[in-house]
């Protein structure tokens, strides 16, 4: 494509002390892209993903972030930069002594500088998105799994951000409440959003993905389109691995 | 026979009305002092107290080494310890504090001692996400120490910190050994001048009338902030 991709990682290493989590990891997501990363346990796809922010420090290499490179901006410019990527944890990790609408504004008044008004219609129109603007003024601790983690997908997206990173954003659901996460990130993938998702959700991958990312031992083993990486992978390990996810899906 | 007399004497001992008349007045205003000494070691030692856990979240070694030394030693030591260092020792260093200032310098610091390792107890048992969450959002450390860790740390302190602050504040009984006019001090005096257990009498219902109110305060203040997660 012509244009610079959205997020490109160049040749990333991560180690803790002397383990070696990711190696010369190489990848690219380009604008309005959802590029999916699926991997065994251990394998580092979550290092990568909060290297992309710097939650985690990369030991070298580059990420780049709309041309920016990030791994050597200086500390004091860290805050600004991680307001270009949007975070989703597993966890959802809301502010339980805040209401859904506040969690919502407080990055908003604090990073951005957003008076409380701003903030405040900024954070209704993200919960009208995710479907929750009813939901504005209860505790998080009154909300579903589900609902939980679609104010925290509203939380990221009032800020703006370039790339939404996702880790395991279904995984702590209950399998009747993945459908309204699911349901949001396709909405977020039509309005043109890049994305950057660590996901066990292979039918999702197979229906919304533009790319599958197949991780192991802290290298990207193969990447290509979900009906080649599904239908046809070329390293045994990705067919080890899919034969082993299947089933246990099957099993289910 | 012997019921009403008993009764009577009892009366005489401890509720002697000539005695609280002359002693009343004396007794008003040492509650005052204890009152006000109370009021300013809560405020100061959880202020305090808040100041140091926030410096020990910074991580920065010789911080944590200073701050848990203090908190350790001030912990350790009974408060009466350093009241007669500070009020009888230190002027041979040229130092001279009233009372009241030792009184309040000492529990003060015990309290902030106390109270920062509530406070940090707190901060520790926060779920590391939440600082994530704070930063991934682009907040700095203090933004997020302040509106998302501080906030919920201080939740689960309430009631060790009542209960500790109202501890501390009832220390202030011992003054009377340095002769700060507060409740204990004035009612001791008033029993050894009148020879009648009286003002020791009225010195309870002084303190009964502080810290009952405080006790239920306190109580009220506990079910307010019980996590209604
Ligand atoms: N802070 C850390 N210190 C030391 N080792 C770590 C740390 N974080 C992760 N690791 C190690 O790095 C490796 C990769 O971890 P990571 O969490 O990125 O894997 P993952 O692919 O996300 O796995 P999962 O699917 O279980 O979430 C693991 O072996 C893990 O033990
Ligand atoms: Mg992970």
């Amino acid at each position: 494509m012509a244009q610079t991709p959205m997020l490109e990682i160049t040749a990333l290493e991560k180690r803790f002390g002397t383990v070696e989590v990711l190696r010369s990891i190489n990848l690219k997501v380009g604008r309005g892209e959802l590029v999916f990363v699926i991997g065994p346990s251990g394998s580092g796809k979550s290092t990568m993903l909060r290297c992309c922010n710097r939650l985690e420090e990369p030991t070298s290499g580059s990420i780049f972030i709309d041309g920016r490179n990030i791994v050597n901006c200086p500390a004091a410019e860290l805050n600004r930069l991680r307001l270009q990527t949007g975070m989703v944890f597993q966890g959802f990790h809301l502010y339980p002594h805040m209401s859904v609408v506040r969690n919502v504004m407080l990055a908003q008044i604090k990073a951005l500088k957003r008076n409380k008004v701003t903030a405040r219609t900024r954070a209704m129109d993200m919960l009208d998105r995710v479907g929750l603007a009813h939901k504005a003024d209860a505790m998080p601790s009154e909300l579903s799994g589900g609902q939980q983690q679609r104010v925290a997908i509203a939380r990221a997206l009032a800020l703006n951000p370039k790339v939404m990173l996702f880790d395991e954003p279904t995984s702590a659901l209950d399998p009747e409440l993945v459908g309204s996460v699911l349901k949001v990130m396709k909405d977020l993938r039509a309005e043109g959003m890049t994305m950057l998702v660590v996901s066990h959700e292979m039918a999702f991958a197979r229906e919304a993905a533009d790319r599958v990312v197949f991780m192991d031992g802290g290298v990207v083993v193969e990447q290509g389109p979900p009906e080649a990486i599904f239908g046809n992978p070329q390293h045994d390990r990705t067919r080890a691995f899919l034969s082993r996810v299947s089933h246990h899906a099957g099993a289910e | 026979m012997n019921a009403p007399a008993g009764f009577q004497r009892f009366v005489e001992v401890f509720f002697d009305g000539a005695i609280i008349d002359r002693y009343l007045p004396d007794l008003l205003s040492a509650m005052v002092t204890t009152l006000w000494l109370g009021a300013i070691i809560i405020v100061t030692g959880v202020a305090v107290g808040l100041v140091l856990a926030c410096l020990r979240s910074l991580q920065v070694w010789w911080l944590t080494v200073s701050i848990v030394m203090f908190a350790d030693i001030l912990r350790a030591l009974p408060p009466l310890v350093l009241i007669l260092i500070f009020y009888f020792g230190l002027p041979g260093l040229g130092v001279m504090m009233s009372g009241p200032l030792v009184l309040f310098i000492v529990l003060a610091a015990v309290l902030a001692a106390f109270c920062e390792e509530i406070f940090w107890a707190g901060l520790t048992a926060l779920p590391r996400g939440q600082w994530e969450a704070g930063r991934a959002t682009g907040m700095s450390f203090a933004q997020t120490l302040i509106s998302v860790a501080l906030p919920q740390a201080v939740r689960m302190g309430v009631p060790s910190l009542v209960n500790r602050s109202l501890a501390i504040t009832k220390m202030t009984a011992l003054g009377s050994v340095i002769g700060v006019k507060e409740v204990l001090a004035v009612s001791s005096s008033a029993q050894a001048m009148s020879g009648s257990a009286t003002p020791l009498t009225m010195a309870a219902a002084a303190y009964l009338a502080i810290f009952l109110p405080a006790v239920i305060f306190a109580r009220w203040l506990e079910r307010r902030f019980s996590w209604k997660v």
